[in-house]
């Protein structure tokens, strides 16, 4: 195919960029190009959901964009242009250009590792995300950065180690012959004598990418040490990295590996209520959002160990989904810090940051319903599914938290952004709102539709591509689907229950009488400036002239209407 | 028209124009000190004949009518006392007897003088304004109303600067330019009248109009031009201009009588033009104009009184409100109890208002204080004149069993009837501001003094026993509406 040169193109880019970073002319024009970057991959991305194969092979690395990888190559590639077109907007002349030098490998490591094949290819841009995030995450010159920066190194360097002893004892039972692809190797995995030794030490090295307690506590030193607007794509974009990672090499489909799974399946939710509990103790809005990071990527791994538990395959498409989806929503609230830190707190950004935030807690008509809806058959009504809602609960608490730190959020001298920030970020957020919805019909749906009682393919398939009449297919269904009613109550009472949680708690000490007492500081203000208003319109309609007038004009609207 | 024409009956009707006319007459001819024991006969009497003439009018169910000289309309003027009227009438006397009475120790000249001019001014105007009111109440030609309305209103303005003081000076001049901007419009539309008809009696006029399909442009015209007068004289939001310094400025007795019983002269009339002149015109756009000028002036008025830092001025806005719900009766006219509600109201209101009126007087004079806010220990010094304050208060309020309830009730139940339900929404919410401001006196005056040397009462017991009398007369006025069951057809 004529296209086929466009992923690899699409995965280059960045790092041809870099490249250009040699020539000290060139290199203060980068920052203004990092929007430019991801958008070949975001083509690649789109083009692959729309059902057209993408795929290369370089010397043994190969590429190739199938329906899990290329949507969150899609969301991140999003993520990281919008994000990049913030950069020069947020830092100066000098530190963006020295950020850029981290971002560009970052980016082209983040946006390989959805596009990786194999076993090899995965590792080799799972490496480069990681050791890049560090110069992002050290960008910062003060101690803090540099300690945070520290401890970053240490825990992804031994979390690497893990990922790569994993990778070869998974490649171990693999010939020439079959080649280093995933299903290849989740296929060879059950048979394989080191397979309790593979999936440890590859829950161990992903679990500390994506934060599994114990071994989460670089991650919010991490996000907070970071520039906001570096912080938005390392959680947001990298951090998903663990999680392609457990979908690729985890034997779901195979089944086998139940106790494994469950292992996963409790770590996750104990790490989901964990990052709920200290991050509502935060009060910096980036750790806040942090160890909100760490219970969503928390949640998602315990959605995949238990797919992995009951054998069951649509986890997967689930995860991918729910991934997607917190990508999204976790990059524009790092956006909206990092603009906010500069230009002082907006109630419209504030407004739209509540939105985006409840949406990671599944509000009904945004994105995260979607996500949360997938969650459902997966998990069941038991007491998994259970927990499972108590944390979006949470999760309501945890973000209206944010909002409120966020709100305080004073920048030391507050500037004036270019429109360009505010651009990238209502763009993003409108994107972390629909792009969600406009990809459900593909075969990733399925947990969907099967929440919502709509009829699924009898087999998951991975290759049943977008189309305009599949989707109105499902908005169709959709609006007359039998389990829509139930699904959103499913939805919607955590969130109520984590909003009076946040409502009880924010409350102002009360003296008894509560809402009286509330009427009377709040309504008894408001009723006053009513007052005061009324006054100044009486005084002014008693003028004369004003009486004058209303006197005349009465006698010939009476008049008139006597007249009609 | 044959009427049943009672002896007895034509004869009140002309006394009781009469009486106080001759009363200001001799007040003024023969002054000094005795001015004020004629003002004050001159009351007792009156309050016989509107008695009596109640009397006969509701016991004999009849309309009492009397032509002057026995000229007949078109040529001669009529009077015309049926029940609404003598309920007005004996409403309006008794309101001026009690005021009267409570004040008939004020400006007493000194051991050395003849007589004050504030003393001569108010004894002499007192009745003349008492007798035009009266020939509004009585008189079924345009022109005459017109008449009764100028004297109402020349004798109002001078009781308005009765203190002589600058501001209430400039107070009292423009009430009486707007009220004269109001007469001139009203007059331009009798002259528009009499020109079509070539007569001004109501009666002869009802029977031309009721013939007609269409209104000619000139009586549209003259329609427009007399009731946006009138609506001006009502001070009915927006032409209130005049109303709030001139009622808050006056002193007490005369701000008493302007909010209880002058305001209502132009608000008769114009029941009369558009319940007698032209009947069933509840769903004309001009009748859901004024509906919503009354629903506007409840809630400006009421906002506006709760605003309001000292007392009197608190009572005037409070006029404004309640002359709003006064408004309303045009649009619900379709139904059967607004009518009988809005002379509830009328009634009810001014005997309420006139109370609250005499005791805010009664507070400044003795208390030394009518700021709102300064009013604790009130309760203690002034128990029966806070009393008379509270029940007057809850009438305005429409709490049962008083007239403003009742006529509420009516109210309400007319916009349920014709089906508008909106009205309902200013006539509840009125009632609302309306407790808070009275409540919002009530509250300090009944909060112990922060500084306990306050002295006993010195309220002349006259004095606090009429103004207990309106005010307790506002609360009878509903248990005897109560009592007739349904509001009357």
């Amino acid at each position: 195919m004529t296209i086929q040169w466009l992923l690899p193109v699409a995965l280059a880019t960045p790092l041809v960029a870099l490249l250009t970073a040699l020539c000290s002319r060139l290199r203060p024009w980068l920052p203004n190009l990092l929007w430019l970057l991801p958008l070949p991959a975001l083509v690649a991305a789109v083009l692959a959901l729309h059902g057209i194969p993408l795929a290369f092979t370089l010397s043994g690395l190969s590429f190739a964009l199938d329906q899990p990888g290329a949507m969150l190559l899609a969301a991140a590639a999003l993520l990281w242009s919008l994000a990049g077109l913030a950069v020069p907007a947020v830092l100066d002349q000098p530190s963006a250009t020295r950020l850029s030098l981290w971002w560009l490998p970052t980016l082209a490591g983040s946006l390989a590792v959805f596009g990786a094949a194999d076993l090899l290819s995965f590792y080799l841009a799972y490496a480069i995300v990681g050791m890049s995030s560090w110069g992002l995450i050290g960008h910062a010159d003060h101690i803090q950065a540099r300690h945070a920066a520290g401890g970053y190194l240490i825990f992804a360097l031994s979390g690497e180690l893990c990922v790569l002893m994993a990778c070869v004892l998974l490649a171990a039972p693999l010939s020439a012959q079959t080649g280093l692809s995933f299903d290849a190797v989740t296929a060879a995995l059950p048979s394989s004598p080191w397979r309790h030794a593979a999936v440890g030490l590859l829950m161990l090295g992903l679990g500390i990418k994506i934060g599994l307690v114990p071994l989460h506590s670089w991650m919010p030193l991490a996000y907070s040490a970071a520039p906001p607007v570096a912080a938005a794509v390392i959680a947001g974009a990298a951090s998903k990295a663990g999680i392609i990672g457990l979908i690729r090499l985890l034997p779901i489909a195979e089944g086998l590996m139940s106790t494994w799974g469950l292992m996963l399946a409790v770590l996750g939710l104990v790490t989901a209520f964990y990052g709920l509990l200290i991050g509502v103790k935060q009060r910096q809005p980036a750790a806040v959002l942090a160890y909100s990071s760490i219970s969503q990527l928390g949640l998602t791994a315990s959605l995949l160990g238990v797919g992995l538990m009951s054998a069951e395959p649509l986890s997967r498409a689930a995860a991918v989904f729910y991934a997607a989806h917190h990508l999204l929503v976790k990059g524009v609230l790092f956006l909206a810090l990092a603009l906010i830190m500069v230009s002082g707190a907006r109630w419209r950004v504030l407004l739209g940051v509540t939105l985006l935030g409840l949406s990671l807690a599944g509000l009904p008509l945004t994105a995260g319903f979607l996500a949360k809806l997938g969650l459902k058959p997966i998990l069941g009504d038991g007491t998994i599914g259970l927990l499972a809602s108590l944390a979006a609960a949470g999760t309501t608490l945890l973000m209206l938290h944010f909002v409120r730190r966020l709100a305080a959020t004073q920048p030391v001298s507050p500037t004036v952004l270019a429109p360009q920030a505010w651009l990238a970020l209502g763009l993003l957020s409108l994107a972390a709102l629909i792009v969600p919805w406009l990809l459900v019909p593909l075969s990733l749906g399925q947990p969907m539709r099967l929440a919502l009682g709509l009829p699924v393919d009898q087999i998951p398939i991975w290759n049943v591509p977008w189309s305009l009449t599949r989707w109105i297919e499902f908005w169709q269904q959709l609006i007359s689907a039998p389990g829509l009613g139930k699904a959103l109550w499913q939805v919607l009472w955590p969130l109520l229950f984590g909003g009076l949680i946040a409502l009880a708690l924010w409350l102002p000490p009360l003296p008894p009488g509560d809402v009286l007492l509330l009427v009377e500081r709040l309504g008894l203000r408001i009723v006053c400036r009513i007052g005061e208003q009324i006054q100044r319109l009486e005084h002014h309609l008693r003028a004369w002239p004003v009486a004058g007038l209303a006197l005349l004009g009465l006698v010939l609207l009476f008049a008139v209407m006597l007249m009609g | 028209m044959t009427e049943l024409a009672v002896f007895g009956g034509k004869q009140l009707v002309v006394l009781a124009l009469i009486m106080p006319l001759l009363g200001a007459l001799l007040a003024f001819t023969i002054g000094g000190r005795t001015a004020r024991w004629i003002a004050l006969l001159t009351a007792l009497v009156e309050l016989v004949v509107v008695v009596s003439l109640a009397w006969i009018v509701v016991d004999q169910q009849i309309v009492v009518e009397y032509q002057l000289g026995g000229w007949e309309p078109p040529l001669g003027v009529r009077l015309r006392a049926d029940g609404a009227t003598v309920l007005v009438l004996l409403t309006a006397t008794v309101v001026m007897t009690a005021t009267m009475i409570s004040a008939h120790a004020d400006w007493q000249p000194l051991p050395d003088q003849h007589e004050t001019r504030a003393g001569l001014v108010f004894w002499t105007l007192l009745p003349a304004l008492w007798a035009a009111f009266n020939t509004v109440l009585l008189s079924q030609d345009l022109f005459n109303l017109f008449v009764a309305l100028e004297i109402l209103t020349f004798c109002a303005v001078p009781l308005v600067c009765l203190n002589g003081k600058a501001e209430t000076f400039a107070a009292a001049l423009r009430y009486l330019l707007f009220a004269l901007l109001g007469s001139v419009l009203y007059l331009l539309g009798a002259g528009l009248i009499y020109g079509l008809w070539g007569t001004l009696d109501i009666g002869l006029l009802a029977l031309e109009i009721s013939k007609l399909n269409r209104y000619p442009p000139a009586l549209s015209l003259a329609l427009g031009l007399m009731t946006a007068g009138l609506m001006a004289k009502t001070a009915i939001v927006p032409l209130h201009l005049w109303l709030p310094p001139a009622h808050a400025g006056a002193p007490a007795p005369v701000s008493a009588i302007l909010s209880a019983v002058v305001v209502k002269a132009a608000f008769v009339v114009l029941l009369r033009l558009w319940f007698e002149l032209m009947p069933g015109s509840a769903d004309t756009m001009v009748a859901q104009t004024q509906g919503v000028l009354g629903g506007l002036a409840i809630v400006l008025g009421g906002v506006l009184a709760l605003r309001q830092s000292r007392l009197k001025p608190m009572i005037a806005y409070s006029t404004i409100a309640q002359m709003g719900y006064l408004f309303l009766v045009f649009p619900l006219a379709g139904a059967a109890s607004a009518w009988g509600a809005g002379l509830l109201h009328l009634c009810s209101h001014a005997l309420a208002k006139a109370a609250l009126f005499l005791a805010a007087g009664q507070i400044i004079t003795h208390f030394g204080d009518d700021r709102i806010d300064h009013l604790a220990g009130l309760g203690h010094v002034m128990p029966l004149t806070l009393l008379a304050f509270g029940v007057a208060g809850f009438s305005l309020m429409g709490l049962p069993p008083t007239g403003g309830f009742v006529a509420k009730w009516w109210l309400l139940q007319a916009a349920i009837e014709t089906g508008h339900w909106g009205w309902a929404v200013p006539i509840l919410f009125g009632g609302l501001l309306t407790a808070g401001y009275v409540f919002r006196v009530l509250a300090v005056a009944l909060r112990p003094a922060a500084t306990p040397a306050l002295a006993a009462s010195t309220v002349p017991h006259t004095a606090n026993a009429m103004i207990l009398l309106l005010a307790l007369s506002s609360l009878l006025l509903g248990l005897a509406a109560l009592g007739t069951g349904l509001p009357p057809q």
